[in-house]
């Protein structure tokens, strides 16, 4: 150090080299910690796109949905006071009308009922080990058999059938759809829970006679909750429209 | 004359926000450990031309081989999942101090005394 004639020059020469140098690197972390906080900032509002997409149409959905429930609603309650206007107005013969629109909203399914009838459960068989060669579809419960069942209630003079919360109507399709079923175009899930309106002993003895539509559900190893004879069964109204007639 | 090392600091400064240069996010913690031994090795050389037994070659060196030092141990650390920055982190901030606080002690001595011949 002492050899050299200035060294103060020197110092004061590579002091400010190296400052310039942690200046630079100083206003470059300043920058990348900027940065840094505004990349969390912007981060945390876009945290995944496409969550964000499928949340928003979920919304979107559930928004409408409420709507029209509520449009359902209320197009039900002015459809009801039409009708106690038109009992009022044709006098007369008011009770023959009033019947006959009653008939004809059970037969339409749009009515809630309550009445003597049966329930019961199916559901797919929980056999652990069943012999060999024995066809595994047999032991779930499939689209057909609820449309047999159905029809087998209907056969033995049952006003009103519901599968679960599903009222078949008139223009009621039932269609396999993988793995869950699809009623009035909701998908419905096991267990299938019958619900029908009807003289009840008819009813039993159609679902329960020998090798008849349980016996054969039996067969499968489908599990059966046998059918209950009640004298209060409540089915819902059907709320769909009828493939584009409307109600 | 002292003054020129800050205006270089400052001119350091103005270079670094007002170009559009930076360096990638993730590279972002070494930095950061880098201008800590930096920052060491600027205190120590004001100490040392304090002290009168400063040596530009020694302290040129010394800034870039401890500042390379510190973002490698840094990467280091990384990549071996310890914390090894945080060993940098100390060393370094402990010599900060007794370099700052030497500083402090030199400069108040020497406000006592009358000024001879300082820096």
């Amino acid at each position: 150090m002492a050899k050299k004639p200035n060294p103060r020059i020197k110092l004061t020469v590579s002091l400010t080299l190296i400052s310039v140098i942690l200046g630079l690197m100083l206003s470059m972390q300043y920058k990348n910690t900027r940065a840094a906080a505004q990349f969390q900032v912007d981060e945390a509002r876009v945290y995944d796109p496409r969550a964000q997409y499928t949340a928003d149409q979920l919304n979107k959905v559930k928004e409408s949905n409420s709507q029209f429930e509520a449009e359902l609603e209320s197009l039900k309650k002015k459809m009801f006071e039409l009708e106690e206007k038109a009992g009022d107005l044709a006098k007369p013969e008011s009770p023959d009308l009033k019947e006959e629109l009653s008939k004809y909203r059970v037969m339409s399914g749009i009515l809630p009922l309550k009445g003597e009838g049966i329930t019961f459960t199916i559901d797919d068989s929980t056999v652990k080990d069943v012999p060999k060669g024995f066809p595994p579809d047999f032991l779930i419960v499939h689209d057909s058999d609820l449309m047999n069942i159905t029809n087998e209630l209907l056969i033995a003079g049952a006003e009103a059938v519901q599968i679960n919360d599903q009222r078949i109507s008139s223009t009621t399709g039932i269609i396999c759809i993988g793995p869950v079923i699809k009623i009035n175009g909701q998908k419905i899930n096991r267990p299938y829970e019958f619900r029908a309106v009807g003289n009840r002993d008819r009813l039993e003895a159609a679902l329960t006679m020998k090798n008849g539509i349980l016996d054969i559900l039996r067969y499968r190893t489908i599990t059966i909750q046998p059918p209950k004879k009640s004298l209060s069964v409540t089915i819902n109204g059907y709320s769909g429209d009828f493939n584009g007639l409307g109600k | 004359m002292i003054w020129i090392p800050v205006i270089g600091l400052v001119l350091g400064v103005f270079i670094g926000l007002s170009f559009n240069f930076s360096i990638p996010l993730q590279y972002s913690s070494y930095l950061s450990i880098a201008i800590l031994a930096a920052l060491d090795t600027v205190f120590g050389g004001i100490r040392a031309s304090l002290e009168r037994h400063f040596d530009s070659s020694v302290f040129i060196s010394g800034f870039f081989f401890n500042t390379l030092l510190a973002a490698l141990l840094a990467f280091i650390g990384v990549q071996l999942g310890v914390d090894l920055y945080l060993a940098a982190v100390f060393a370094f901030g402990v010599r900060l101090f007794n370099n700052i606080a030497a500083i402090r002690r030199l400069m108040v001595t020497r406000s006592r005394k009358p000024p001879e011949k300082t820096l």
